[in-house]
């Protein structure tokens, strides 16, 4: 019994350690998209005479095609995103107005004009997308370099992306080489968007690389395999607490 | 003297130098006994049995120190079995899944705070996100009150006695506080990487090992010096050790890494922990330890597990120092 388990032990302690070696492969992707923005929403009972900013996108909440094509393109990272409805809307159309900023609370920004000016009917928000990072995974002890030569926001405009790094900032359009000592992902920073936005839907850029991981062994693999320790130690356990032959 | 004939030495049980003088045996007469042996005995029933039948060829010594060994560490299992912190370990350790699955907007809350969620492993480190602070309570728990109750109980009284080394009693024990632990702790893993699962296909593989590397050398170590404190107090504390581990010994490492500007001091074994969660993109922990998680160097690893293995020596040498020369 003693003798089986200790296979099986050594067994299972060979797959975790072999098993990195056989599965691991490092791959650099060549462009990405990522959000420097929150998203935030709210519905909206359109009124005559409103006025909402142009960096805003809003659809009529019947035009359910339309905001699943949106929240696809925010979540998945993928497509471009849907015209808006803008020129149908109609007095009386239930909007949901979509907003891009780089500030985690505002009111979403409506005013309606009226004969005696322009009223506020600013809305709070309902719902919140949190922004996606561009997911570029470095491990401990690797030496990246990377070499962004094209991004581009949701409106089209260029967007520079620049690093930080111990007070030193480094634009991205030309190689940035570094040795990280901690295993996390690359972040950088964007410049403010400009035209008076306040934030951006997505930023998709085209980059050189070299040094980033992406993951390739089995999940499942790995489970089965802590599943299969603990079971062992716990088929010991309770096998000590059967009557004692193994005191014999 | 060679390493076979010192841990023979080690693991053999030894018999008091100052026991009294063992009586002279007196030699009977030969005739006289052999008269007073055979009357009386089986002899006159003509009943014969053969060596093998009467057990005369069957001999009869102490168990190998392995055996000894074996027979403590499952003592000790069974104790543990009957122990209501060990199920509630285990429920902790549930709760991963319970939490990410019930409480999914506690998740996305978390992600302002730097839980990482965008790859698999940072998934797990943040799953993981007590692991460091959980390594100091479990291990305390298991094997800082071993020793200490055996001798409360009295029951090393009974146990010590036997045909068997203290070394044996002693690393038995120790051995049987360590697989406990490391079965919580694989089990945490298996629960976290499975909850990671449902997000996530693929994971990478090596920073997965190395994080569970530093996690079973962060149990070996803690209980060391859960188990040697334990063995040094006579009431035995799950506390001490706990807050030692924990918060002493990181607080003073953090504070003095912070005036030198110097992480050095932070492969020591307090920082395994957070060196798990670090491996695999963690940003924070809920342990002393997280303010330095962002500084320490984990590209030695190899040497944060050797120091680990040295501390874990250091500290069961000392813990056997004591039990050998403790007074029964």
């Amino acid at each position: 019994m003693t003798r089986t388990m200790t296979i099986m032990a050594v067994i299972l302690m060979a797959a975790v350690a072999l098993v990195p070696i056989v599965a691991d492969d490092s791959d650099a992707k060549d462009s990405a998209r990522f959000c420097d923005s929150y998203i935030l929403s709210t519905t909206y009972k359109w009124i005559d005479g409103t006025v909402v900013r142009d960096d805003c996108l809003y659809y009529k909440t019947s035009n359910t095609e339309a905001i699943d094509a949106f929240e696809k393109c925010i979540k998945d990272r993928e497509g471009t995103l849907p015209e808006d409805d803008s020129r149908t809307l109609k007095a009386g159309d239930i909007v949901r107005i979509y907003y891009a900023t780089k500030d985690i609370s505002v009111n979403v920004p409506i005013s309606v004009k009226t004969p005696e000016g322009y009223e506020d009917r600013s809305q709070i928000i309902s719902s919140m997308e949190m922004p996606y990072p561009p997911g570029l995974f470095v491990k401990a002890g690797d030496t990246f370099s990377i070499r962004i030569d094209k991004a581009v926001d949701n409106y089209g405009k260029d967007v520079m992306c620049y690093v930080v790094d111990n007070g030193t900032v480094y634009d991205l359009s030309e190689t940035y080489t570094k040795t990280m000592k901690t295993t996390s992902e690359f972040t950088f920073e964007t410049d403010s968007p400009s035209g008076g936005c306040n934030g951006r839907f997505y930023v998709d850029i085209q980059y050189d690389s070299s040094g980033f991981s992406e993951p390739s062994g089995s999940a499942a693999l790995f489970a089965g395999i802590c599943a299969a320790v603990t079971i062992a130690i716990f088929c010991i356990l309770a096998y000590a607490g059967l009557k004692p032959k193994w005191s014999k | 003297m060679s390493l076979k004939s010192g841990f023979k030495g080690v693991f053999d049980p030894k018999i008091s130098e100052d026991r009294p003088p063992a009586p002279v045996e007196k030699t009977p007469e030969p005739k006289e006994f052999q008269e007073r042996e055979e009357s009386g005995t089986w002899r006159d029933t003509g009943y014969s049995a053969t060596d093998e039948e009467a057990h005369r060829d069957v001999k009869y010594s102490i168990k190998s120190p392995l055996h000894q060994t074996f027979a403590v560490f499952m003592v000790q299992m069974k104790l543990f079995s009957k122990m209501k912190w060990t199920y509630i370990l285990l429920f902790t350790a549930l709760l991963i899944p319970i939490i990410a699955f019930a409480a999914p907007d506690f998740i996305e809350i978390m992600s302002n705070f730097g839980y990482g969620g965008d790859y698999s492993t940072t998934r797990i480190a943040g799953l993981l996100f007590f692991l460091p602070l959980m390594l100091g309570l479990m291990t305390s728990i298991m094997c800082g009150t071993q020793m200490p109750s055996e001798f409360k109980e009295r029951t090393a009284y009974m146990n010590i006695p036997m045909p068997m080394s203290r070394a044996s009693f002693f690393f038995g024990k120790y051995l049987a506080g360590f697989v406990m632990c490391l079965g919580i702790f694989m089990f945490a893993y298996s629960m976290a990487v499975a909850t990671a699962l449902k997000d996530y296909d693929t994971i990478f593989p090596d920073l997965v090992t190395s994080s569970l590397l530093l996690t079973v050398v962060g149990v070996l170590a803690y209980s060391a010096t859960a188990y040697c404190i334990g063995c040094f107090t006579k009431k035995g504390s799950s506390i001490f050790p706990f807050a030692l581990m924990s918060f002493i010994i990181p607080l003073i490492v953090v504070i003095v890494c912070s005036q030198t500007d110097d992480y050095t001091l932070t492969l020591l074994p307090m920082f395994l922990g957070e060196a798990a969660l670090g491996i695999l993109g963690g940003t924070m922990s809920g342990s002393a330890g997280m303010v330095v998680l962002g500084s320490m160097d984990l590209t030695a690893t190899w040497l944060m597990i050797v120091i680990g293995i040295a501390w874990t020596v250091g500290f069961l040498l000392l813990g056997y120092f004591q039990t050998q020369r403790r007074e029964m």
